[in-house]
């Protein structure tokens, strides 16, 4: 069923990560993806571990739930380790395995191994930690409100952010009925016999059109009604426009500002001497 | 042949469950419909009366439960549940938002072609379903989208009929329409069960409607089927019972007890306007042959 979609990510829930100021974890995230760009050594990437570790506990959200965030990008995490796997350079003597397949050559070194784990370590970070601080513990209006906040500065420079943030909402606000809506109607034909599961592609699409043009004369009525109330209430444009909810940055906000930014540092933790791990000449640069 | 045409046994249905929105929308129910009458099932918003629809036609899956038609478990053969669909016709709330074709005769034509039906066969039905709810054959040709909002939902309505379902049910099918257009639609309804013989089940939350309608009257109230009896004894369990389930009593009714408070000697078990009409008009002669 259509109704098990969730639109976004957004987990309700009252932890802390919760309550905080939407512009705060836009900036947090922003500054989580900066930390994990600038983390070179292992023992960076340990603190960054525990730290997404931390989030997940904070945001009280299940981490069954939070891990099926990874789900869509499977495929790209393990492209990229491939590829990170057989195209880095290194020494000759840290050849691990060399294959000859006709006439490709392709050749595993320790540097590939390590660099390979650390792109999807990277990636995994990467999403986790934005799914946590941001897709799901913020509603999607939140968010909007939140983007509109940050980027408020653009409109002395002509940029219409005011524009953007309710076309953004108001398409935000009509998925889930537009969804109830097609999941209404395919009911309705199935009553009627629809069948949308079965016969080649032609017939499938085919199968569709008995859905598709009462959704789009539906659609098209429903933003008529809304512009017309939309006209009748006044609405003019962001220009001198009040807020209901107006946004508080508190303490807290900015002590988790504080708190982000403080791994940034650790670009300059060091790296574990790779004499531990008992090879040479190792680079883990990238 | 069974009694009942459907009948549902401890069915229960719960939306997203697993999730913070996890709702539980009908709450194991029994319910039998009687073969050959007009059933209704009334309850406020959110008594899980569509989702109770849903499972009646094989849209929905009960969770707990079975749903017999004709006392067979629809569910027995999963693969076949298309046809349980043409068996059991529903026809949803605003049903007018469903058309879709060039013409009205296509859009009937949509279910019994689905059906696999004859051209010829197709045909016949198309024409009953439309005589059946009123609309000529001047119509035929007409796109759907250039008629009035009666005639639409009637259309609508002739396409589940085409299908000729053993049972029809219809969910609010008077909703948003005038008194003339409901007048008109549910006249329709009984005329078809009358010459059909089929059973229908109508679903509403108005208590006038199905004081004039129903034979029979289910109350959901919380996804629980509370009452389910003759409409003339649901109405009778007094109003204090019905407005603790959220259901207003008919109008009508309400006016018979002002007046029996007034000291007029009328029944206070009166649902319906012709009702009140024979308890009324007797007292009004009377009053004038004493003046």
């Amino acid at each position: 069923m259509l109704k098990d979609i969730t639109l976004g990510q957004f987990f309700p829930g009252n932890s802390l990560l919760h309550r905080l100021d939407p512009r705060t974890k836009i900036l947090c995230s922003i500054l989580l993806i900066v930390a994990v760009f600038l983390a070179k050594s292992a023992l960076a990437y340990g603190v960054l571990i525990l730290l997404t570790a931390a989030l997940i506990i904070i945001s009280q959200i299940p981490a069954g739930t939070v891990f099926k965030a990874l789900k869509p990008l499977i495929v790209i995490i393990i492209i990229t380790a491939f590829f990170n796997m057989f195209f880095t350079g290194g020494e000759e003597e840290n050849v691990l395995a060399d294959f000859r397949i006709w006439f490709l050559h392709p050749v595993i070194r320790v540097e590939g191994i390590v660099s390979a784990v650390k792109m999807a370590l990277r990636i995994v970070l990467l999403i986790l930690q934005t799914s946590v601080v941001l897709t799901y513990t913020t509603s999607p209006i939140d968010m909007t409100d939140g983007i509109e906040r940050l980027l408020s500065p653009l409109a002395k420079i002509r940029v219409p952010v005011h524009t953007f943030a309710m076309m953004m909402s108001l398409a935000l606000r009509f998925i889930p009925t537009l969804i109830e809506e097609t999941d209404k109607i395919i009911s309705a034909q199935k009553s009627r016999g629809a069948d949308f599961s079965s016969g080649n592609v032609i017939r499938r699409v085919k199968a569709l059109v008995p859905v598709l043009i009462p959704l789009l004369l539906s659609s098209f009525r429903r933003a008529d009604d809304l512009a017309l109330a939309m006209e009748c209430r006044c609405y003019r444009g962001g220009t001198g426009r009040t807020r209901m909810k107006i946004m508080k940055m508190t303490a807290k906000d900015f002590l988790f500002i504080l708190f982000c930014a403080l791994f940034i540092a650790v670009r300059f933790l060091p790296m574990i001497s790779s004499s531990a791990l008992g090879i040479t000449g190792m680079n883990f640069s990238f | 042949m069974s009694e009942y045409a459907i009948e549902l046994k401890g069915v229960s249905y719960t939306y997203g469950k697993g999730t913070p929105f996890m709702k539980l929308a009908v709450d194991h129910v029994d319910l039998n419909i009687r073969r050959g009458i007009i059933t209704g099932i009334i309850g406020h918003t959110g008594s899980g009366k569509s989702t109770l629809l849903q499972m009646m036609n094989g849209l929905l899956r009960p969770q707990e439960g079975t749903v017999l038609l004709d006392g067979k478990d629809v569910w027995e053969k999963p693969g076949k549940i298309r046809e349980i669909a043409f068996r059991v016709g529903l026809v949803f709330q605003y049903p007018e938002y469903q058309l879709f074709e060039e013409t009205v005769r296509k859009d009937v034509s949509y279910g019994p072609k689905n059906m696999g039906l004859s051209d010829a066969e197709i045909e016949r039905r198309v024409k009953e379903a439309l005589a059946f709810v009123g609309i000529g054959e001047e119509l035929y040709d007409a796109s759907p989208f250039d008629l009035s909002g009666g005639q639409k939902r009637r259309v609508a309505i002739a396409g589940v009929i085409a299908m000729e379902p053993e049972v029809l049910i219809l969910d609010e099918p008077a909703a948003g329409l005038d008194p003339r257009g409901r007048a008109e639609i549910f006249g329709n309804i009984v005329n078809y069960k009358e010459k059909t013989g089929r059973t229908v089940i109508i679903v509403s939350h108005s208590m006038d409607d199905m004081a004039r309608y129903a034979e029979e009257t289910a109350v959901l109230c919380g996804g629980r089927a509370v009452m389910m009896d003759e409409t003339k004894k649901v109405f009778s369990a007094g109003r204090e019972t019905l407005e603790k389930l959220g259901l207003n009593v008919p109008q009508i009714t309400l006016l018979m007890e002002k007046l029996a408070q007034m000291g007029l000697p009328v029944s206070k078990d009166v649902f319906t306007v012709e009702e009140a009409k024979r308890e009324l008009l007797p007292l009004l002669k009377g009053g004038q042959s004493d003046a």
